[in-house]
């Protein structure tokens, strides 16, 4: 159960007797509080948590590019992962109050930027590359233990990118991007030719697998990177075409009962997204799927139930998209953020950049 | 479905935007005219050269033609380097840059494949139409290198290498054309030609909607081009994962053409700078930024120079390892320097386009 106000209430508090009067009496307003990496000036790197209005709640430095925050309110704690391909996570305290603990990866392993707590926030998983097997598996880390690494699950594929866990508390769905990389080859991509995306759903309790779906063979350059669920518990995702020529559509659904497919977006609305879709939120009420483009600097918003566009907002290098108590909030490598589908935030210009991922902080 | 602009960033528009001392259109220009042009003009006569002296090895056997033609190769080597970063325009549609390059190749593809077709005598790789129609990696640079310089080269000093000749000769032949084309696509004005589309971006248009979308991404070609020299090029042989350096995974290590190809990419990429003028455009107080970007490609420059031909010579030798550690730090230098420029002239190109995460 998720207790957001519980939890901004201790945050409130606890972190009040630290702030000047201003910024604790926003902080006691505010309803929602997001989290992003960031970066602070170039070459200079972090994470950072805000409100809705933006001011500033917690924030860490980190050395090079993160990329995804996960956040666990039983755990109390919110980790970011470094860019891929990652050597460190930091986890760090959301109310800003305890000191930052890194986690380093271990040998023969890197970060992929993505990773979820279990339910009761008693174990991390981060989603990680064997190199040199060149297989992807999922990093189980003890909390209690420190972040001790105790062990990991296979994620039947390659170049697994996001991991979310599905709302039976026991499943985890896992885009195998089906990139294969290597650390003597920073990010390069080596296998382009022989891209084998999947979506894996794995036990979260033994580690094996549940079901793995695949796309149609054609379309084996469609890199499944990110995903969300709907109020109908079907699992939306968001692809990156690694092909040369045409205009595959990019968004598309999958259940646990094993049906995937691509949803037809409108040419204009294809368009726009490029090739590439960067991130996905769902609505608050689970009914409205958003689909940023950092090369199309669009944010598409899809309505679940029918898989038809609602609309289309124009907001150059946005990638990350959160969902807002109403609509969502984009972000943008400028240090913009924007409302919009129905959200009361409005525009702003921060002094940083954000990164690719914005998030709201909820179980 | 509704469009929305987010027309409330009007107002927030980066002042840095209306500081530029150069205009936008006149930087997409001079990229264009005195970079683009130029570099693949020179790339497609290399390519025209190595395609007639390999040619003229095939007709005429002789260890004097083979030296031709693997001179003619040195000189595509790097004539490709200089150009090869550039993520927009003709070399970027289909698959012509794994055509022209299969690179990273790091399980070893090319060199199994062009093996297998000369052990088989395959028919179909001596000829430039069934050629094409093969794998990408069994026809490019790469290919051709192993060729020319690879195991077995000697034969194609004599009458013992007519197989392989016809082969090479079937591969450079592939590589001109393609090399002309590029050419010939970034000469034409015309509407729809890919200057056009650059120097006249349309709202409607499905590669550049405005100048600022063309400056992002000739902003991004630059951070490109130092991941790529760094990521594909240097750490490779550095293997920084295991500590043991691997000179066999340079890229034209059997040509003797590594540091010279490194050399000439960031030979390329400072003419791209400057042709771009990316330093003039900054206004006094971020002109820093451009200078020291000129200074680190410099100082790449010169430690390329430093590294011997030999790459197996490279890592024994402790200068050479130092040179190829400089170009790998001035990578991450200039990745920074990259961010402040993009910083200087309102651009996000570090984060959007060319992230693929």
């Amino acid at each position: 159960m998720w207790q957001r106000r519980a939890f901004l209430k201790a945050a409130g508090a606890g972190f009040a007797a630290s702030l000047l009067p201003q910024p604790a009496e926003a902080l006691a307003r505010a309803e929602l509080v997001f989290a992003t990496a960031t970066q602070e000036r170039p070459g200079q790197y972090g994470a950072r948590v805000l409100t809705e209005t933006g001011k500033l709640i917690a924030d860490v430095e980190l050395p090079v590019r993160g990329h995804d925050v996960t956040y666990s309110p039983e755990a109390g704690r919110a980790v970011v992962f470094a860019r891929r391909p990652g050597t460190f996570a930091v986890v760090f305290d959301p109310t800003g109050q305890a000191a930052p603990q890194t986690i380093a990866s271990v040998e023969g392993r890197h970060f992929f930027g993505h990773g979820v707590f279990s339910p009761d926030g008693r174990l991390l998983y981060a989603t990680e590359n064997d190199f040199e097997a060149g297989r992807g598996v999922l990093g189980i880390y003890d909390v209690a233990g420190g972040y001790r690494r105790i062990g990991e699950f296979q994620t039947y594929g390659v170049g697994p990118h996001e991991v979310i866990l599905l709302p039976d508390g026991k499943t985890f769905a896992i885009a195998n991007g089906g990139i294969e990389t290597h650390p003597d080859y920073g990010r390069s991509e080596l296998n382009l030719d022989s891209m084998d995306p999947s979506l894996s759903f794995v036990d979260a309790r033994d580690g094996h697998l549940v079901g793995q779906l695949r796309l149609a063979t054609e379309l084996h350059q469609l890199s499944i990177r990110h995903m969300v669920v709907d109020a109908a518990g079907r699992i939306w995702f968001g692809c990156q075409f690694r092909g040369h020529t045409g205009m595959p559509q990019l968004v598309g659904y999958a259940t646990l009962d094993g049906d995937i497919r691509l949803i037809e977006l409108p040419p204009d609305a294809l368009a726009g997204l490029r090739n590439y879709v960067g991130g996905l939120a769902i609505s608050a009420d689970l009914e409205t799927v958003a689909v940023s483009s950092p090369v199309g600097g669009t944010i598409l918003c899809i309505d679940a139930a029918s898989a038809a566009p609602i609309s289309q907002t124009l907001l150059a290098s946005t990638c990350g998209v959160a969902t807002d108590s109403s609509g969502f909030i984009a972000s943008n490598g400028l240090g913009q953020w924007l409302g919009l589908d129905g959200s009361a935030v409005g525009a702003q210009k921060f002094d940083f950049q954000f990164d690719e991922h914005l998030r709201q902080l909820r179980s | 479905m509704r469009l929305i602009a987010a027309a409330a960033f009007a107002v927030l528009a980066s002042p840095a935007l209306a500081a530029n001392a150069i205009p936008f259109h006149d930087m997409i220009a001079g990229m264009i005219d005195d970079y683009a042009r130029p570099k693949f003009a020179a790339f497609a006569t290399s390519t025209a050269t190595l395609r007639d002296t390999v040619a003229g090895l095939c007709r005429a056997p002789s260890a004097e033609a083979l030296n031709k033609a693997q001179d003619a190769f040195r000189t595509t080597v790097v004539a490709y380097s200089e150009a090869e970063f550039l993520r927009m325009g003709p070399l970027q549609i289909g698959d012509r840059e794994e055509r022209l390059l299969f690179w990273p190749d790091s399980k070893g593809i090319a060199l199994r494949q062009v093996q297998a077709a000369l052990g088989s005598k395959d028919p179909t790789a001596a000829a430039p139409d069934t050629l094409q129609g093969k794998s990408v990696a069994m026809q490019g640079l790469a290919a051709v290198e192993f060729l020319l310089f690879g195991t077995g080269a000697n034969d194609l000093a004599s009458a013992a290498g007519a197989y392989r000749c016809s082969y090479a000769s079937a591969a450079s032949t592939l590589i001109a054309g393609i090399a002309d084309t590029i050419n010939a696509e970034w000469i034409a004005t015309g509407a729809g030609s890919a200057a056009d589309s650059m120097l006249n971006p349309q709202p409607a248009s499905s590669d550049y909607r405005t100048e600022l979308e063309v400056i992002n991404k000739m902003a991004a070609t630059l951070t490109f081009g130092n991941d790529a020299i760094r990521d594909q090029r240097i750490a490779p042989i550095l293997s920084l994962s295991t500590g043991v350096p691997k000179p066999r995974s340079a890229l034209f290590w059997r040509s003797g053409m590594t540091a010279k190809a490194l050399e000439a990419n960031f030979t390329g990429l400072l003419d791209y700078f400057r042709a771009a003028r990316f330093e003039p455009a900054l206004d006094a107080a971020n002109r820093w930024v451009g200078r020291s970007i000129v200074f680190e490609f410099e100082g790449a420059i010169e430690a390329a120079k430093e590294v011997p031909q030999s790459v197996e010579g490279a890592i024994k030798d402790p200068e050479g390892m130092l040179g190829l550690r400089q170009m790998y730090v001035s990578t991450g230098s200039l990745d920074t320097l990259d961010e402040n420029l993009a910083v200087a002239l309102g651009l996000s190109a570090g984060f959007s386009a060319l992230d693929g995460d």
